[in-house]
């Protein structure tokens, strides 16, 4: 299972650091 | 490598998938919006801002949001709600948490179970409730994402057009960001609505989202 657990770090890590950069970049955008 | 392709099928192929539909949508956004700013008398922008601009942030955002809204929904619903003869629905009157026992957390644990669903406690109250957990906060900053890319993007126009920018709470109550959130909504629920019932008259042969092909309109919860 962890080449599966792989995935889903890497599923979650996407998700959040993007909805990260782009809330913080919008508010700096503002 | 070929038993760790097999074993993943699913998760890898969705996700290059996602990656070549971003890499176009990319794109696409990038053409509509150099054609917006050209027929406005603007400026045009490089792909590389673009892609890190509110505006492409927006479009992005308000689709996660909805999809992960969908999940969670979905994901919480389905506890308490059933649907005779769909297999999307637990077996009529099995509706709500069930017993540890159903379950199989704490003493009826068995081997090879996660740690936290044995250990008992506030530990496995959370890990019990894990998946709703994140999918609804994804849901969450999914959407405050979109509310502030859509504000920076929002705010963008108004100084282009030479009216006054809004706060983040006003922009919270501008008809953009309430028709981008619900015209994501109801695609949503639309879908999830129709599959449920879809799938109690219909079947694909091999799909775990369908019943048997032979199974009865009215058996609930069968798996194909």
């Amino acid at each position: 299972m962890n080449g599966t657990r792989a995935i889903f770090t890497a599923y979650l890590l996407l998700i959040g650091l993007w909805l990260a950069w782009v809330t913080v970049a919008g508010v700096l955008h503002r | 490598m070929k038993r760790f392709l097999r074993d993943n099928g699913l998760s890898l192929a969705f996700g290059l998938a996602f990656l070549l539909t971003l890499g176009g949508q990319a794109l696409a956004g990038y053409a509509d919006f150099t054609q917006q700013q050209v027929a406005s008398g603007g400026e045009a922008v490089g792909l590389a801002t673009y892609v890190t601009s509110s505006s492409f942030g927006v479009d992005v955002a308000e689709n996660w949001q909805s999809e992960y809204l969908q999940f969670f929904l979905y994901t919480m619903a389905t506890v308490w709600l059933l649907q005779r003869g769909s297999p999307e629905s637990k077996p009529l009157g099995d509706a709500g948490r069930e017993s540890d026992e159903e379950q199989a957390v704490g003493r009826y644990a068995p081997d090879g179970a996660p740690p936290a669903a044995e250990a008992g406690g506030v530990r496995t109250l959370l890990y019990s409730r894990s998946l709703g957990l994140v999918v609804g906060l994804v849901f969450l900053a999914s959407w405050t994402a979109q509310s502030v890319a859509g504000w920076a993007a929002f705010n963008a126009e108004q100084l282009a057009d030479r009216q006054d920018p809004v706060s983040w709470t006003g922009y919270l109550g501008e008809p953009d960001f309430w028709n981008r959130t619900l015209q994501n909504w109801q695609s949503e629920l639309l879908a999830v609505g129709s599959f449920a019932v879809l799938a109690v008259f219909l079947r694909e042969r091999g799909s775990p989202e369908s019943k048997r092909v032979g199974a009865p309109h009215d058996a609930t919860a069968d798996t194909g």
